[in-house]
């Protein structure tokens, strides 16, 4: 076989060429894949600073968030305290109200007639409805025996209440100053109370 | 709208008055001083409600507690008695003779409006 025949030439020729057809392509491949992986680099570290930023945004929110809630709470105990006040005035506000409207009509009864005898049943309508009193006797200051006197009783017979010397017993502070006087037996306001009132 | 109609029924004008005034603003007063007048009212206005004293003169609390239930025209009226400390056993006989509930003297505001609200609601 001639080494330089024309066939043979061809060959080689050809073969060269696919070579560097072949390595043209794989300098362009390498160079691609250089430009994604610098690409991709970037784009990675692009990713890394954006997430520490997000971070630290959404670090700054939270604690805003907390502060806001913390403020919420405090404001929220504040009007619950301020709801409790407002309720005990109310009640307060309700109590005097009640108390206004006993001594008005207290006052408009008593009023309603000149009439001694019915000043006095309106006196004990008065201490049994108002004021809730199942035992009590009314008296008279009799200037010349200088002693209080039973004139009317509810819940005890009349004829069982003696005649009261004004300066003895408990009746000696409210006719002395003139001041109801008020002893209540048990510990608390609520339990029963023995009460001297003066009505002049 | 009309303001309901409650009928106050009590032989003390002492409670009658207390009582007109803490309901007057927002109801329509009528009253009856003894069970028997109460009883005639009643059936004459049919009032939405009525407050009843037990103890009084002519016909007591009870008796027109019983007459009321009986008249056809009163017998759905709620009725709520207003009794002392010192009648608390009769209480249980108001229940059985149909009583709607009952409050004690002497008389809380806030309690009484309370009650006659609720039975109030309750009827319309």
């Amino acid at each position: 076989m001639n080494p330089k025949s024309p066939e043979k030439s061809d060959v080689l020729l050809k073969f060269f060429e696919e070579g560097k057809q072949f390595s043209m392509d794989l300098l362009k491949e390498n160079e691609r894949l250089r430009l994604s992986l610098a690409s991709q680099k970037s784009e990675s570290a692009s990713l890394k600073n954006g997430t520490g930023d997000q971070l630290v945004q959404l670090d700054k929110e939270k604690e805003h968030y907390k502060e806001e809630l913390e403020k919420l709470r405090t404001t929220l105990e504040e009007v619950e305290l301020e709801n409790n006040e407002i309720a005990e005035n109310y009640v307060k506000v309700e109590e005097q109200n009640q108390n206004m409207a006993s001594l008005y009509v207290a006052s408009y009864r008593l009023h309603s007639t000149l009439d001694f005898k019915k000043v006095i049943e309106i006196i004990k309508e008065i201490v049994i409805n108002l004021i809730g009193s199942e035992h009590f006797g009314i008296f008279l200051k009799d200037e010349r025996s200088n002693a209080l006197c039973p004139i009317a009783s509810e819940g005890i017979p009349i004829q069982k209440i003696e005649s009261i010397k004004i300066g003895v017993g408990l009746s000696r502070k409210a006719t002395e100053t003139g001041d109801s006087y008020v002893y209540h037996v048990g510990k608390k306001k609520s339990d029963e109370a023995l009460a001297c009132i003066p009505l002049i | 709208m009309d303001k309901k109609k409650i009928l106050l029924v009590d032989d003390s004008e002492t409670i009658l008055l207390f009582e007109t005034l803490m309901l007057k603003n927002d109801y329509e007063i009528i009253t009856a001083k003894n069970g028997r007048i109460g009883l005639e009212t009643a059936i004459k206005e049919v009032p939405d409600l009525i407050v009843m004293d037990i103890m009084m003169p002519e016909m007591d609390g009870i008796e027109a507690l019983k007459a009321i239930r009986k008249a056809p025209q009163t017998k759905n009226i709620p009725i709520i008695m207003a009794t002392t400390k010192n009648e608390q056993s009769r209480v249980e006989r108001c229940y059985e003779y149909g009583c709607s509930d009952y409050i004690t003297k002497p008389i809380d505001k806030i309690e009484l409006k309370t009650k006659v609200g609720k039975f109030i609601a309750v009827h319309s």
